[in-house]
């Protein structure tokens, strides 16, 4: 290790060595479709300096209990993920498939925590 | 940022830092239900505003299960457990799990913490670190199965877990989308003898290009 952080523990085992961890979080965001509708579409285009598809992911975590469904509950397009691709530096997140084309589709409702994370 | 430490690995990684705080893992432990419903609780209730990470590994000997949701119990502040579901009601789901958040909680007199600017602990050396080991973000579509329940849609991401390894289901606990009223399901399995982790999407017609939804792996490190 030349850069870099390590601590040890009580007994004094390694807890942590910033190089044996291997991603770093290039950003965060908030996305809320919850007024979403077919008529108005909640879409996001995220600016990520930093982000090459070939080693990094944009992840969505739903935020609350009712943006997915319980375990007895039938599926609904409201608690759907949203379409999510990405490119050199950006990442565009829409709330319909690009291939919808029903006007009674429903938009997913959720608010998304979006996070961009570097990997190896 | 302007208040507080950063942390750089030997490849310019930035790793702590109170803007981009560490994953960081705070309960560990099994679950199995007596049906096709597994309730963890956790000891402590987890105090983040931020839902936390659920990370699982699924039975190797039982690796035909397919986890239809993943239900956070509790709410913003007091995240007190989680649900796993089969898709399969006469399917047990058995495996590991463990739980991670942006945020750390320390428990021991000895160390180092950090805090950010609004106070909150962003970082406990006590706490074990979780290492990604890898993140697929594009699946393929393999096809549609007819399984004895329905129409199922098949898609894959390049391999199984290896030793030691979990995987996050936050992300699959959101259905797939689907044309019209219609939703399908959103589930994932692990086969460990074929070495490919599926999505699997029950529905009338599903569409084979669903985007990226990744497949985030991590291990623990003692």
């Amino acid at each position: 290790m030349s850069y870099g952080l390590r601590t040890w523990n009580e007994v004094g085992a390694l807890s942590l060595d910033t190089n044996t961890f291997t991603y770093q979080v290039l950003g965060s965001w908030v996305l809320d479709f919850s007024a979403s509708t077919w008529a108005s579409p909640a879409n996001f285009t995220l600016s990520i300096p930093g982000y090459d598809p070939s080693n990094c992911a944009l992840i969505l975590l739903p935020t609350r209990a009712s943006d997915v469904p319980g375990p007895s509950e039938n599926p609904s397009n409201a608690k759907a993920y949203p379409f999510v691709t990405t490119s050199a530096g950006q990442a565009s997140i829409k709330a319909f498939n690009p291939s919808a084309s029903s006007p009674v589709t429903l938009s997913p409702k959720g608010i998304f925590r979006a996070m961009a994370v570097k990997y190896r | 940022m302007s208040f507080g430490f950063k942390s750089i690995n030997d490849s310019s990684y930035i790793q702590i830092d109170a803007d981009s705080p560490r994953m960081c893992y705070l309960e560990k432990g099994s679950y199995g239900g007596s049906n096709y419903i597994a309730t963890v609780t956790f000891a402590r209730a987890v105090t983040t505003v931020e839902p936390p990470m659920i990370f699982i590994r699924p039975s190797e000997t039982t690796n035909t299960e397919l986890y239809r949701s993943m239900t956070l119990l509790g709410s913003a502040g007091n995240w007190t457990g989680f649900q796993i579901t089969a898709q399969n009601i006469t399917y047990q789901p058995t495996g590991l799990w463990f739980v991670a958040v942006f945020a750390s909680r320390g428990t021991s007199n000895y160390g180092m913490r950090l805090f950010k600017a609004d106070g909150s602990m962003i970082y406990d050396s006590t706490a074990s670190a979780v290492v990604v080991t890898a993140v697929f973000s594009t699946w393929t579509y393999l096809g549609s199965v007819q399984l004895s329940i329905g129409q199922v849609y098949k898609w894959t991401c390049g391999r199984a877990l290896a030793a030691g390894e979990y995987m996050m289901v936050n992300d699959f606990s959101s259905c797939c989308q689907a044309e019209g009223g219609a939703s399908g399901t959103c589930a994932v399995s692990c086969g460990y003898s074929t070495n490919q982790t599926l999505m699997w999407s029950q529905a009338t017609t599903a569409w084979t290009n669903q985007g990226e939804r990744p497949l985030l792996m991590a291990k623990l490190v003692a």
